[in-house]
This record gives structure tokens, C-alpha cells and sequence, in this order.
């Protein structure tokens, strides 16, 4: 209850302000984003596995987007960005499909 | 050998897909609920417990509702992006910044350039600050009296076309050499275009639509500022060559080409990083 007035305040929140996200954070953006979808999907299976802790979840949400942003960041500094913002992706990704996998069995045939 | 080291890492991926520390912490509570018998049955049973129908159905909605935020949202974004003016702008702002960034740069190496030069001075070594090599060479600020040329690409393009290439419409790197070329050789002690002080190392070429000068782009219209005496730097100028060209190529292809006599102009000092060459002692040639 008090999760989905938050979800609606945060949306109409963000319709309202819009804010601008700076420039100098743009290029780490989509990489958060993909990071927090990880962790989102994580969180889901762990409700469905019985095994969810908000709290766990929010450290893992908060550390994901951070870490997938900074190697992204020292990648750039280093003049490897692209290459290890691919590798961040390719694993993110690997986990999310693993994690859908999962949600969708625990879903459909359990 | 290398293919079961990229499989085992592609398992550990997926097996360590949900954040161990979720097990970690319901085990945790599991023991803290019953500390007795905090066995690995509890764990398992607890892991695998079978779920009521409405329990799923609900996570099914749920599920629904994120799909088709996601699928909105993306959609929202690429209706935001279709016109990539936003885009674009942003690329615009980042390069400005950017070239912002190198301004600064640049006027940093001038105040430690300048903090050098009055170190070197106090220890007597290189005298050459108040002589006439830096002048000569552009990399002290010139003020004085001299002309100003402004060079813009044709209004049209029609020109050009009917005569094959629309390149010949705008104002080109050779013009702007050829030009800056007679200045110098008309007696000019300086030359700046478009803000953009000429010392004896700046290059000016194009790339791609843009002239570079001293590796900054510039566009049009292009105003060459050159100081020095304005009656010599004149005529100089009109009875040279490159005049005659950048006077056929005004006739031909509509480029604008205005010169005028300025009684005072401000040249800023350019930059250029001597790389084996150094200002010897009391320099002045």
C-alpha cells in the first residue's frame, strides 16, 4: 500500500518536474538504468522464491546502479568506456534473461 | 580449455543471477525465527513454498503493469528522440562545453607561459619577453591600427551548381591561406581570423564543412583582422594575386568579400607549443 502511493507519488512527481538529468552524467545513464532493471528483476524473483528482503533489495539496487555507473566512468577516463560498458551490459543481461526464466517458471508451471 | 573457462563463467552468471544475499537474508530470519531448529530443511521448504492462486495472479498484474510501463515508456522516448533535434542540441551543448573546457586550458598555458617568462626574466637567463621574437611570432597580444577583410560564403548556391561543385560556393581553407599569405607578405605584424591569432605554427585547412585554424573550427563569414601600416597592408592586398582570385571567385560563385581599413584592433596572442626549438639568450634576431 504505502509502496504503491510512493511508486504514484514518484510518477506524477517526475511527470510534474521533470527534471533534467546533467549533462556530464548522460553517458552513464543508460547503464544505470539496465543496472537497476537487474536488480529490479532480482527483486522479483526473490518475492517469488519467498526470499525477499527490502532491504537487501534496496543495497542491491543502490550498489548495482552506482558500480555499472562508476566502471563505466573509469572506463572512460581509461579510453576503454565502450568496451567495458558492453561487458557491463552483456552480464547485466545474462542476468536479467536467468532472472525472467526463473519468474516465468516459478509463474507458469509452478 | 578456454571454452569450459567461458561456460563456467556463464554458469556462475546465471546460478548467481539472484543476489545471493537474498538467501543469505531469509536465512538470517529464518534463524532468528527459530533458532533451534535452523536446519537446511527450513531453508529449502521456505525457498520452494508452493504459491496460492491469487498470490499469483496478482504478480501476473503487477508483471502486466511494468511490461506496459516499460513498453510506454520506450515508446514516449523514441517519439522524444524521433526529432533528434534534442539530440542534437545536447551533442551541441556537450562540444561547446568541450571547447569551453580547452578555452580554459589554453588560457592556462598562457599565465603559466607568462609565469615563465618572468621567472626567466628575474634569473637573467631569456631576455626575449620585451623583444621583438614573440611579436613576430604571435604569441603575445598586438593592438594597432590595420585592415579588416570579411570573407562570407555566396547566398546561394545556384552558382555554384550550374557550375558542378557547391563546394565553390563557400569560402574555402586555400582562400583563407591565400589571402592571410598576401597579408603577411604585404608587411602585416599580425593576423587573426575570426579571433584566432595566425603565430608560425598555425595550420589552416578544412575538415569536412569546417576551416580549422590553429585546430579550431570556424565558420563563416570569416573576418581576417591584420595589423600593421593600413595604406601598405591595402594596397599589398588588392594587387596581389590571391585578390585577383578571391575577386573571380566573388564574380563567379557570389562569395562576399569586404575589406576595410580598422583604426584599432585588438589581435589576441595564440598559442603555439615549441617542441625542440627554444628562445635562446638575448634572442632578438
Amino acid at each position: 500500500m504505502i509502496a504503491g502511493i510512493g511508486l504514484a507519488v514518484g510518477v506524477l512527481l517526475g511527470l510534474i518536474l521533470r527534471p533534467e538529468v546533467p549533462l556530464w552524467f548522460q553517458p552513464y545513464l543508460p547503464i544505470a538504468i539496465v543496472a537497476g532493471l537487474d536488480a529490479l528483476f532480482g527483486a522479483l524473483r526473490a518475492l517469488l522464491d519467498g526470499v525477499f528482503s527490502d532491504r537487501v533489495f534496496v543495497i542491491s539496487f543502490i550498489s548495482n546502479v552506482l558500480i555499472a555507473a562508476l566502471i563505466v566512468f573509469v572506463g572512460d577516463q581509461l579510453g576503454v568506456g565502450s568496451q567495458l560498458s558492453i561487458g557491463v551490459v552483456v552480464v547485466l543481461t545474462i542476468r536479467i534473461f536467468a532472472n525472467v526464466a526463473a519468474i516465468r517458471r516459478r509463474l507458469f508451471h509452478g | 580449455m578456454s571454452s569450459d573457462a567461458a561456460l563456467g563463467l556463464l554458469r556462475s552468471l546465471v546460478d548467481t543471477a539472484l543476489d545471493p544475499s537474498y538467501h543469505e537474508a531469509a536465512q538470517q530470519r529464518a534463524d532468528a525465527e527459530s533458532p533451534e531448529e535452523g536446519d537446511q530443511e527450513t531453508r529449502h521448504s521456505s525457498g520452494q513454498r508452493p504459491m496460492s492462486n491469487a498470490r499469483r495472479i496478482s504478480t501476473a498484474v503487477v508483471l502486466l503493469v511494468a511490461a506496459a510501463t516499460t513498453v510506454t515508456g520506450a515508446i514516449a522516448l523514441r517519439q522524444i528522440n524521433a526529432g533528434s533535434s534534442l539530440q542534437r542540441q545536447e551533442l551541441r551543448q556537450r562540444a561547446e562545453s568541450q571547447v569551453i573546457a580547452t578555452d580554459k586550458k589554453a588560457s592556462t598555458v598562457q599565465d603559466l607561459r607568462a609565469e615563465i617568462a618572468r621567472a626567466s626574466a628575474g634569473l637573467g637567463s631569456a631576455a626575449a619577453t620585451d623583444s621583438a621574437v614573440p611579436q613576430s611570432a604571435g604569441l603575445v597580444p598586438l593592438q594597432g591600427s590595420g585592415i579588416r577583410l570579411v570573407l562570407a560564403d555566396a547566398a546561394t548556391t545556384e552558382k555554384a551548381q550550374r557550375a558542378g561543385d557547391e563546394r565553390l560556393s563557400r569560402v574555402l581553407d586555400t582562400d583563407l591561406q591565400s589571402v592571410v599569405n598576401a597579408l603577411w607578405a604585404a608587411g602585416a605584424q599580425g593576423v587573426a581570423i575570426n579571433g584566432q591569432r595566425l603565430t608560425s605554427l598555425s595550420a589552416i585547412r578544412s575538415a569536412g564543412d569546417a576551416i580549422l585554424v590553429n585546430y579550431r573550427p570556424l565558420s563563416g563569414p570569416y573576418t581576417v583582422e591584420a595589423v600593421g601600416p593600413q595604406q601598405q597592408l591595402a594596397d599589398g592586398l588588392t594587387t596581389s594575386p590571391a585578390w585577383a582570385d578571391l575577386q573571380a571567385a566573388a564574380e563567379a560563385y557570389g562569395i562576399e568579400v569586404d575589406q576595410q581599413s580598422a583604426s584599432v584592433l585588438r589581435l589576441p596572442a595564440g598559442e603555439a607549443v615549441l617542441r625542440y626549438s627554444r628562445v635562446v639568450k638575448g634572442g632578438a634576431p
